[in-house]
């Protein structure tokens, strides 16, 4: 069950959000072309992060929470000095647009995916190119990476869902996945990858097999954002429908919905302790909520 | 540039320090002082003053998802929305528009908009002239030839106002200039910093009231009018600027801070930042507050630029996640203006017109969005006492081209020319050559005789 604490905004669509690591903030990227920080307990806005000449797609906190990572359109990764929010370091990217953004849990590896069909992964402490993964024939329209930073994931406008083992660069491709994937996760344990579909799937996969064997329906629509909570138990999930819902990471069954925006919900966090969730949203907002038992 | 800045302090006639007047661009599109002035006798004309407020779709609306849904066609043209029934029966319109189509009998919709040439430009709907060949000057926007033709309604207001902010795209940046009539005639443009205040300057308004710092920033004004030949007769019109300055109408006019909050809040409010990713008009419900504001002060001609409706899919938003954005607010926005103007029984008076420089391809390309579609756009009138309640024109399954009473961009502002008492089929203005233009070409196109 999800009961609403705030609703925070921006002046035009949210694509992401995170909390950092001691729960205590908030990070959002908007189409606006800026970032904001928020205290996450207030709702109150602590800063506005400008510098991207585009929207901003992807947010995520360092492990230390004392740097902020960000991707934009605008083709670049920006890192961020907190708590002053200046821009530290600019990391000119694909040439194209970048589409998607994730970072790994153990805050190594941060990887983007762009209109160039690329998937690229950075190393987090100096932000260099460490590879760039080639095997898409389209846009990639969703990325993740697992905790232990082994494994990248990669969703296409190609249709094509794959797996790629990091410490080679090979990749396999997994099939019968619900048309183009738009949102990935892996649990934190790395065996499993969540994808979000095109018709409103949610699909679990064998990362050793890289077979399915769960699959969970609800969303009307695609599936545009999923996280997973630290502790590998709910999987969070945004669609195009506008609502927020949570799921049984294990079973796949159903912990609860919401209706919670008038648009496409492009992000969705978990706090670390796994209290809270947060959404971002097409519709200008983002809406903070306190995760209850059944 | 002439300029008026707010201080700190509420004036002594109650206009707040946010509202800050702009004579501005003289000799860059905006309003000079003689045109503001020439027609103040006029201004005892017995008959009720008619007015036009254009709204602009900056970046092309997608005709098939708003107003003319094609559930029959497959479903890579389909979209993701339904219609929904109407006031009217048998006329549908999307699913995300509820209050507009609650309101229908007070609309006319039309679903065959032809002759755009698929670029990015306000100038096709500020003059329905095609960008090339102009003639020497350019062609003047609409609302310059109104400013031109029938000069100030109330003294101290512009006949002519554009409450567009600066963009970077320069084509839908275009508030509609006055072209070969000269800068004499171009909108007077308090937004054009676009920061969602009227701003800046170089008289304070403390100044103001020190009418010897006025005559000094006006005959600097003058020098660099005069040197660029745009103005010619200022010094007759000196004094009286100071009246326009210091009257207040005009800036109270702006004020919204005067407005009732329920109201505004009717209206939907809206932020001034760029609708779309950097680049674009505000969704700013508010200028649709000001123009009613306006044109109640007695502006003949109010234009604005509204939201980014450029949706290409992906990686800015489906054509449908901006169209759940931005047509909410729309419907809101324009139904509230058309129920504020009936209240206050201008409807009649007032002719609305909403519009974008094409329509949007009938295929959703591989990103989720919609490209340019020059082939069929869509409008919508309303208000002006047109008839209303009704569909013109109609298009294929697909939406691709009109089928039924294709309807030119120049049919639309000769109906709104004939709202205005001019008639486009005798009407000229000079052109620099001396060589008489009329408004339209008027042996093609004519007022739509649906609504008048």
């Amino acid at each position: 069950m999800l009961q609403l604490i705030h609703t925070l905004t921006h002046p035009n669509a949210v694509y992401a959000v995170a909390f950092s690591p001691d729960g205590k903030q908030l990070a959002t990227a908007s189409l606006d072309n800026t970032l904001k920080l928020w205290d996450a307990s207030t709702g109150s806005e602590l800063a506005r992060l400008r510098g991207h000449t585009d929207g901003v797609c992807g947010v995520a906190f360092s492990v230390d929470g004392k740097r902020l990572f960000s991707a934009s359109l605008d083709q670049s990764i920006k890192f961020w000095e907190l708590p002053a929010g200046a821009a530290a370091a600019t990391i000119t990217g694909p040439g194209r647009y970048i589409e998607c953004f994730a970072t790994s849990a153990d805050g190594r590896l941060l990887a983007t995916g762009s209109h160039d069909t690329q998937v690229r992964i950075h190393d987090t402490e100096t932000g260099s190119l460490k590879m760039a993964l080639k095997g898409h024939a389209d846009v990639i329209f969703a990325v993740a990476l697992s905790a232990d930073g082994k494994w990248a994931a990669s969703g296409g406008n190609d249709g094509a869902l794959k797996l790629w083992e990091l410490a080679t660069g090979k990749s396999r491709t997994l099939t019968g996945n619900d048309g183009v994937p738009q949102s990935l996760a892996f649990r934190q344990d790395g065996q499993t990858l969540i994808s979000g579909g095109g018709t409103g799937r949610i699909e679990w996969w064998s990362v050793a097999t890289a077979e399915r064997f769960l699959t969970a329906e609800g969303h009307r629509g695609v599936v545009k954002s999923l996280a997973i909570s630290a502790d590998d138990s709910v999987v969070a999930s945004g669609g195009a429908d506008g609502t927020v819902r949570l799921w049984d990471a294990r079973t796949g069954a159903p912990r609860g919905e919401v209706a919670g925006h008038k648009n496409s919900v492009y992000g969705v966090a978990f706090s670390a302790d796994g209290q809270r969730l947060a959404s971002a949203s097409f519709d200008r907002s983002i809406k903070v909520w306190d995760i209850k038992g059944e | 540039m002439l300029s008026v800045l707010g201080n700190q302090r509420t004036f002594c006639d109650g206009i707040s320090r946010r509202s800050l007047l702009k004579i501005g661009g003289l000799a860059m599109g905006g309003i000079s002082l003689p045109t503001l002035l020439r027609a103040e006798a006029q201004s005892a004309r017995p008959q009720r003053q008619k007015s036009v407020i254009m709204i602009f779709l900056s970046g092309g609306p997608p005709h098939q998802d708003m107003v003319d849904l094609k559930m029959d066609a497959p479903v890579e043209i389909r979209g993701e929305f339904r219609p929904i029934a109407t006031r009217v029966p048998g006329i549908q319109i999307c699913e995300h528009l509820p209050r507009l189509a609650a309101m229908m009998d007070r609309l006319a919709i039309i679903r065959s908009l032809v002759g755009s040439e698929g670029r990015h430009a306000a100038f096709q709907c500020h003059t329905g002239w095609p960008v090339m060949p102009q003639p020497a000057g350019g062609w003047p926007a609409f609302g310059a030839v109104v400013s031109k033709l029938q000069g100030t309604a109330s003294p101290g207001t512009p006949p002519y106002v554009s409450l567009s902010p600066r963009m970077k795209g320069s084509g839908w940046s275009d508030p509609g200039k006055p072209g070969f009539l000269g800068s004499a005639y171009g909108p007077f443009t308090p937004n054009v910093d676009g920061d969602g205040t009227l701003q800046v300057g170089s008289v304070s308004t403390d100044q103001l009231a020190d009418r010897r710092a006025l005559a000094r920033q006006l005959d600097r004004m003058k020098r660099a009018a005069d040197a660029t030949g745009a103005i010619a007769g200022l010094d007759a019109y000196q004094e009286q600027a100071f009246g326009i300055l210091t009257s207040g109408k005009l800036a109270a006019a702006l004020d919204l801070s005067r407005e009732d909050p329920k109201l505004r809040d009717r209206y939907g409010r809206g932020s001034p930042e760029p609708a779309g990713y950097g680049d674009a008009g505000p969704l700013m419900n508010d200028y649709f507050l000001v123009a009613r504001r306006l044109v109640e002060a007695g502006v003949r001609v109010v234009s604005l630029a509204y939201g980014r409706w450029d949706w290409h899919g992906r990686p800015h938003g489906t054509t449908f996640d901006n169209a759940r954005d931005h047509f909410p607010s729309l419907d809101q926005g324009l139904t509230a203006l058309i129920e504020d103007l009936t209240a206050r029984g201008m409807i009649d008076d007032v002719s609305i017109v909403v519009w974008g420089e094409f329509g949007r391809t009938p295929r959703i390309n591989p990103r989720g969005g919609r490209d340019h579609w020059p082939n069929v756009g869509c409008a919508m009138l309303a208000g002006g006492g047109m008839r209303t309640g009704q569909v013109i024109g109609a298009t294929d399954r697909l939406g691709d081209h009109a089928t039924e009473r294709p309807v030119h961009f120049q049919d639309v502002l000769a109906t709104l020319y004939q709202r205005l008492g001019i008639d486009i089929n005798r009407v000229t203005v000079n052109d620099l050559s001396g060589r008489p233009r009329y408004l339209v070409d008027h042996a093609l196109y004519q007022p739509l005789h649906e609504v008048i």
